[in-house]
């Protein structure tokens, strides 16, 4: 059964969701082994061969003992991270079997989508293939293969014209947007819209957990919406041009409700942060507001914003210890290790001064 | 003298059911408990013993089930 | 021996100059428990001294390099003869771990070249199917041909006309077609709207296919062989630099673990400071060594422990106990300051673990596989002392109870004296093992209130434990005032029933409460001792009339027999073994460690140790 019209394909009969005591607990024990405050404090403190080799003692081994023999240094530990991302991940879908393998499944889909933006966008701008590839999440049902070839399509219409994920009527609606403007951004914007409809219409067919599932999702699309509208905002992007890039679902739900964003919208981009302080992200974007003002940066914004998530994940996982969030949580803090490392390895690079890159990490509890 | 035979039988369904019940109560708390247990386990070794005590609690349930069962036993022989 | 060691808290200060001969000391001493420092606003941690950034790039090539040679890094080896080479390992890892990307880069260009020879040979072996001539090739210039995979092929017209050959090779359909070449387009279009997939034959397409043929398969062995070559190179790297490679892991990490201790401690402009544990009775003589190998440059201040101290355990038990001490690494190490329990384990599991096994016959034999395992894997030697030890047990109690594999009778020499029959007398087996229970239960009660008299005083400890020694006198006078043993009235049962249950509230809140039905479900857990046994017992007994029964006289018989008689108490012995091991170790953790145990502490780790797994 196709989700809608403008779905993803995924085969949703109700999902017969039982319960999973030995995966979740599992997940649990794997969340406690990733970093946490100290880690953060001694790796910001260590070169990086100290760092290679301060991962490979702590879950990083297999990667990068396999990937030293090729890199080294700063590409060595991008390489690593990333293949360790995609590794768990795919571990992930080794521990979970019937509807809960599915859902993760589902979930990882996300992925793809981002494989396919980083294509359209480097096809777009005429990016070489070699340095796209390098930009190539492994995880999901694009395997490295697949990937490749669609590299090879000489151009967007062509990749386009590949992605077998979507249902035939999807396929059409995104053709023609980019047939008609050859903008990128509507596309990759109903990409998401896509995903995140698939992912809802899930959540109503799983009984009972499916309520804090929603809840995370509620969350997550608030997240992305409150950042796209700074960031256009910020640019100066006309109204009805933002609208289109919101992903609005007809619901109770703050950011995602059509009348209150398009009101948000309508203010001056003062006024909206002085809106979004008062609501419940209000306290995480504090200091990112302050240092707008200081720097007019929105950065520490978004900072801020993906810890409320972040906080999120372990309250609920505190909350509702036998269910499907623990693995949602557990993913997501996964993707934020990642990201860390990532943001401590560049801003290295860059010379930046370590007690700003620590600001911008994203640790557990209030700060 | 014996009790009857219908009582007699009865009684001994209802042992039976003492024990029956309250062993499937045992095992469906159990194994929820146990599976849990080896999730955490296979991560982290550490987690063992307390992973072990932890499945066994309900055990005391069957217990229970068992003293009822003999107390009905007794039940039969004691007249 | 109940008490494990003591230690104390002490607090160094290091001037920065002093650094590489304070750590030297410290870790050669082996006895310091360091306490990370958390950074705060006030002191930072400090960084890693210079030269930790080579070091740990070699340790990251001899790792990767030992995974890809297979080589185990985890034994602790320091060959001197490789001890010598301190200051060239760096060049010499870089150099072998060149080597080894080579080797593994040309096998993976081999590898790739095989995938492209094997798809080629695959595509002429489909051609060859179809026709080994090369004439059908060569027609006209206004004939082309298509060869490949196809999809649903549904007779189109077209083709049909057209000379062509379809077959079906491994499930899959494939077909080699030719047509005029003013219809090729159309018949492109065709085929394409089946999902053709074309295979490349031109250059098979001629007199010399078996040539190329012949050259496609000696490139492929070739390719082998190479792939051989590179994996032989891999193992003889592997032998040669097996044990240097160990010792350079071993060098290297010393000096990182070293070097990289100032991320554990605060860091102040000129010095840097930590605070560690170290076991009481070396303090001083601790405390001498640091102050001579620094000329006496560092601070080294004695702090008191607090009550909320994290402080490790070193448990401290003689000879043969200490193999106990695995029960406890097991569960949960003591907390600092309770009472150790493992000679209380050493005196109890043994004994329960015969009484459930029983027999002289199976203690013997799984005596002997132990004692032989034990010599196999020294490295499990305390674990398999722990089994010695309770198969005596087991032979003891099977001496007790005249059983040798299942009867009184050895073997036909002598009988055994049942001094206590499990199958005849189980009523008063099952009252014995829950007298034990009720032993063993106590005895963790008198444990617990030793814990709590020593940590929290008379007061909480009478609340907590001697409550409920009054429970049990109070159920005792309740039941024998039932059964008219005694002429007090029931009443006094009643209100000292009463009485205990608002002490446990005191001293343990609701929780007390609710667990006091617990304590005589414990007592019957021990029941246990007697059913396992007993099921033992059973078995044994219906192999042995099992093996009378065939043992009919004719040789058949013998064998038939014998092979039950071995086979059916192998068996018996397995089970017997591990239920016995798993149901006392089982009363141990939870009928006897609840009522004293806390736990929860953490192993004694010295800086210089090497960690485990």
């Amino acid at each position: 059964m196709e989700i809608g019209k403008d779905g993803l394909i995924h085969s949703l009969e109700d999902l017969k969701f039982s319960e999973y005591p030995y995966t979740y607990t599992r997940v649990v024990a794997m969340r406690s082994k990733l970093f946490k405050n100290q880690d953060y404090d001694k790796i910001l403190k260590m070169s990086n061969n100290q760092i290679l080799k301060h991962l490979q003692d702590n879950g990083y081994a297999d990667e990068i003992n396999k990937l030293a023999l090729e890199y080294s240094g700063i590409e060595l530990i991008e390489r690593a991270i990333n293949q360790n991302l995609a590794g768990n991940f795919s571990k992930l879908t080794k521990i979970c079997d019937g509807a809960l393998k599915e859902l993760v499944i589902i979930y990882l889909t996300k992925f793809d989508i981002e494989n396919i933006k980083t294509i359209l966008r480097g096809k777009d701008s005429g990016v070489s293939n070699k340095k796209i590839e390098n930009t190539f999440i492994p995880v999901g049902s694009i395997s490295s293969e697949k990937f490749k070839s669609y590299l090879l399509k000489s151009d967007v219409e062509e990749t386009l014209k590949c992605m077998d994920f979507l249902s035939k009527s999807a396929f059409k609606t995104i053709l023609t947007y980019y047939q008609k403007d050859s903008n990128l951004v509507r596309i990759e914007n109903y990409l998401d819209r896509a995903y995140y409809r698939t992912l809802f219409l899930l959540s109503d067919k799983i009984p009972k957990q499916g309520k804090v599932f929603k809840e995370y999702l509620t969350k997550h699309l608030q997240l992305y919406n409150i950042l796209t509208l700074i960031r256009l905002k910020k640019i100066g992007v006309p109204e009805d041009r933002i609208k289109n890039n919101m992903i609005l679902i007809s619901s109770d739900v703050k950011f995602a409700r059509t009348s209150y964003i398009k009101r948000l919208i309508g203010l001056k981009y003062e006024n909206m942060l002085l809106e979004l302080h008062k609501s419940y992200f209000g306290k995480y974007i504090a200091a990112g507001m302050d240092y707008y003002e200081k720097t007019g940066s929105i950065l520490m914004i978004e900072v801020g914003l993906q810890k409320a998530l972040f906080d999120l994940t372990i309250k609920l996982q505190h909350q509702n210890p036998v269910t499907l969030d623990v693995i949602l949580g557990y993913m997501f803090a996964k993707e934020i290790e990642v990201r860390n490392l990532s943001i401590i390895i560049k801003g290295r690079r860059l010379n930046v001064d370590e007690d700003f890159i620590k600001k911008q990490l994203i640790i557990g509890g209030l700060r | 003298m014996a009790l009857d035979g219908l009582a007699a039988g009865l009684i001994g369904i209802s042992a039976s059911i003492a024990i029956g019940a309250t062993a499937i109560a045992a095992a469906v708390a159990e194994k929820s408990i146990g599976t849990a247990a080896i999730g955490a386990l296979v991560e982290k070794e550490e987690s063992f013993g307390k992973g072990l005590i932890l499945t066994v609690i309900p055990e005391t349930l069957v217990i229970f089930g068992l003293v009822v069962a003999i107390l009905l036993i007794n039940l039969i022989g004691a007249h | 021996m109940l008490k494990t060691q003591e230690m104390s808290k002490v607090f160094m200060v290091i001037p920065k100059d002093r650094f590489e001969k304070t750590v030297d000391t410290l870790y050669k001493l082996k006895v310091f428990h360091i306490i990370e420092h958390t950074k705060t606003d006030e002191y930072d941690i400090g960084s890693p001294i210079l030269g930790t950034d080579i070091l740990s790039d070699i340790q990251v090539r001899i790792r990767s390099i030992a995974s890809q040679l297979k080589i185990n890094l985890q034994e602790d080896i320091q060959d001197p003869l490789y001890s010598g080479f301190v200051n060239e390992i760096p060049t010499q890892i870089i150099k072998l771990h060149n080597e080894v990307s080579d080797i593994i880069k040309d096998i993976k260009k081999c590898e790739d070249k095989k995938r492209s020879l094997n798809q080629e040979l695959k595509v002429l072996e489909t051609l060859d199917l179809f026709t080994d001539s090369a004439e059908i090739f060569k027609k006209s210039s206004h004939i082309v041909y298509r060869f490949g995979m196809i999809h649903d092929l549904d007779e189109d017209a077209l083709i049909l006309e057209n000379e062509h050959e379809l077959k079906t090779i491994e499930g899959q359909p494939h077909i080699l077609i030719f047509a005029k070449k003013k219809d090729e387009k159309h018949l492109d279009e065709i085929l394409g709207s089946y999902k053709f997939k074309s295979f490349e034959i031109e250059k098979y397409a001629s007199d010399k296919r078996k040539l190329i043929r012949k050259e496609l398969e000696q490139n492929l062995s070739q390719t082998n062989e190479d792939i051989l070559q590179c994996k032989n190179q891999l193992v003889l790297l592997s032998k040669m630099w097996k044990r240097k490679l160990q010792t350079f892991n071993t060098i290297v990490s010393e000096k990182l673990e070293k070097y990289n201790l100032p991320l554990s401690m605060g860091i102040t402009k000129h010095s840097y400071f930590i605070k560690a544990y170290v076991p009481t009775d070396i303090l001083y003589k601790v405390k001498h060594q640091l102050f001579i190998a620094t000329d006496r440059k560092i601070i080294f201040k004695i702090e008191n422990l607090h009550h909320s101290d994290n402080v490790p355990v070193k448990l401290k038990n003689p000879a043969v106990v200490n193999s106990f001490e695995f029960f406890l690494k097991l569960f949960a190490l003591p907390k600092y300051g309770e009472i150790d329990p493992t000679m209380f384990i050493f005196l109890s599991f043994p004994f329960f673990f015969g009484f459930i096994l029983g027999d002289a016959g199976y203690g013997i034999i799984s005596f002997l596989i132990f004692w032989f395992l034990k010599k196999k894997m020294p490295q499990y030697a305390k674990f398999f002392n722990i089994l010695l030890l309770s198969s005596i047990s087991s032979i003891i109690f099977g001496y007790i109870f005249g059983e040798f594999f299942g009867g009184a009778d050895v073997f036909g020499l002598f009988t055994l004296t049942v001094y206590f029959n499990r199958e005849l007398q189980m009523i008063a087996l099952l009252v014995i093992a829950i007298a034990m229970g009720f032993i063993h239960v106590n005895w963790g009660l008198i444990v617990g209130f030793t814990n709590e008299l020593r940590s929290h005083g008379l007061k909480k400890a009478i609340y907590t434990k001697g409550s409920w020694w009054l429970l049990q006198i109070s159920v005792t006078l309740i039941a024998l005032s039932y059964l008219g043993m005694i002429k007090a009235p029931v009443t006094i049962g009643y209100a000292l029933m009463a009485i205990s249950a608002v002490m446990l509230f005191l001293g343990e809140g609701i929780i007390g409460i609710i667990e006091i039905p617990g304590i005589f479900t414990n007592f019957l857990s021990y029941g246990r001792l007697m059913a396992v046994g007993a099921s033992s017992v059973g078995l044994a007994v219906v192999i042995n009339q099992l093996t009378s029964q065939v043992m009919t006289g004719s040789i058949s018989g013998y064998i038939i027999g014998t092979l039950i008689f071995i086979l059916g108490h192998t068996i018996n012995l397995l089970l017997g073994c591990m239920g016995s091991f798993l149901h006392s170790l089982r009363l141990h953790y939870i009928e006897f460690f609840t009522k004293f145990y806390h736990g929860g502490g953490t192993e004694y780790k010295p800086f210089g140790t090497k960690l485990e797994g």
